[in-house]
């Protein structure tokens, strides 16, 4: 009973651990339209900028929500919705990168032909030399962020597109904040190296201790 | 590990804290001196920063806003504040000296208190009895005055619906009276043709009758020998 009772949501869960607890318990499909359209955004911009497809990333986002809703059984409420739900959005993004890898085939070569979703159509066109320019960069960072291993890619989508704090990431990624700022800072260091020769013509010089530090995978 | 003179550098974890605002203001007023006085550290700053700008190139379309939810997260510590403040004022009420003091004066007073209470209610209740009564005589009068009133007022009005009754009613029978007469006048007047022409037609056969008798007298007279 008591477990019952502590597996319920309580009266301050947010919105989405509560409509999440209705799915779980009662199959409601009103509160898991609520979900997508809350989530649906940051799942997808999530995906795109693990696999640097647009097209790959709204394929994975929507699985991510199949997915969500086929496991909703295993949803616990005393942990966070949006854990649960990056969980699921980057054990397919890494089944993907995976799947890739096996073909041999770079997914920044299969859509190098079109822009990274960077640049919308209805935008304020600041003219064709500035627009082909600003394509040109966002490709430039997008390849820039496939070259990165996994485990480091992921910190800075979600870190530097998404918003989490570090002390969140950790949790997601099931790892100490120590070890994702550690993350962070040889991202960093190898995205200075690819990208501020684009950007900054010159190549700045940075700390020899700081780069000499071998970049580890690990496992999520 | 986290002095920030020239000689020893932050770690590179907390320059990412540092980065991405993550850090106490204090550490950062630290962080802030140290680059101030450290241009290794200035210019590496600097070259991240550029790279977080950089990233910042690679832009996606962004998605449909999702409608505001109710603020759950402030509701929560809204609700832990006020759990917190009445904690606190119920310890603080229980536990100082003030309220201990107020205790023991109550119970002294107590007594007398009740004795005092138990006086002023009798007294009331005597008081009360004595309004009861006086409004309960008040209230009879004032009903028997509105009842003989309003009896009086129903009365005219009975008297008034009768008198327009009898009129309708009189207006009612002379008509009838007159419908009547007309018919009985109607009635007697063809009666009256009716008895003159049977006297006419009796006188007529009387007369016929004479003669027939006198016809008949001459014919016996001139046959008798």
């Amino acid at each position: 009973m008591a477990s019952n009772l502590f597996s319920w949501p309580s009266l301050f869960s947010s919105p989405d651990e509560k409509a999440m607890w209705q799915v779980r318990s009662a199959d409601d499909a009103q509160a898991f339209t609520e979900l997508v359209g809350r989530w649906h955004g940051r799942i997808h911009s999530l995906c795109t900028r693990m696999t640097g497809d647009p097209h790959r990333g709204e394929d994975l986002a929507q699985e991510t929500f199949a997915r969500l809703f086929a496991h909703r059984k295993t949803y616990q409420s005393t942990g966070r919705f949006s854990t649960f739900l990056w969980r699921i959005a980057l054990n397919l993004c890494y089944d993907e990168l995976r799947r890739i890898n096996r073909r041999g085939e770079l997914s920044l070569e299969e859509s190098d032909q079109e822009a990274p979703g960077s640049i919308p159509l209805e935008s304020d066109d600041p003219g064709p030399d500035q627009s082909l320019v600003e394509s040109e960069r966002a490709r430039a960072v997008r390849d820039a962020l496939l070259q990165l291993p996994e485990p480091y890619r992921v910190v800075v989508v979600l870190r530097h597109y998404e918003g989490l704090k570090f002390r969140e990431i950790g949790v997601v990624l099931g790892i100490p904040d120590g070890t994702v700022k550690s993350r962070m800072f040889d991202a960093l260091q190898q995205l200075s190296r690819l990208l501020n020769p684009i950007f900054f013509d010159a190549p700045k010089a940075v700390r020899p201790d700081a780069v000499s530090r071998p970049p580890e995978r690990l496992l999520i | 590990m986290k002095n920030t003179t020239n000689s020893q550098h932050p770690a590179p974890e907390e320059w990412m804290s540092f980065l991405y605002d993550e850090e106490t203001p204090e550490r950062r007023a630290a962080l802030d001196a140290h680059l101030q006085a450290c241009p290794q550290c200035r210019a590496q700053v600097q070259v991240w920063r550029e790279s977080k700008h950089a990233l910042d190139s690679w832009t996606l379309p962004l998605p449909a806003p999702s409608k505001p939810g109710f603020p759950w997260h402030a509701m929560r510590w809204a609700a832990a504040a006020i759990l917190l403040l009445g904690l606190g004022v119920g310890l603080g009420r229980l536990t100082s000296p003030a309220a201990l003091e107020a205790g023991a004066l109550r119970r002294a007073l107590q007594t007398e208190l009740d004795s005092k209470l138990a006086t002023t209610r009798s007294d009331l209740l005597q008081v009360l009895d004595h309004r009861q009564s006086e409004l309960a005589q008040a209230l009879r009068a004032a009903a028997t005055d509105a009842a003989s009133t309003e009896a009086s007022q129903l009365l005219a009005q009975y008297a008034k619906l009768l008198e327009e009754q009898r009129d309708e009613d009189h207006e009612s029978l002379v008509a009838a009276f007159r419908q009547m007469d007309e018919r009985r006048r109607s009635d007697v007047g063809s009666l009256r043709e009716q008895i003159q022409t049977l006297a006419l037609n009796a006188d007529d056969g009387l007369t016929r009758a004479q003669e027939q008798l006198l016809e008949l007298s001459a014919a016996t007279r001139s046959a008798t020998p």
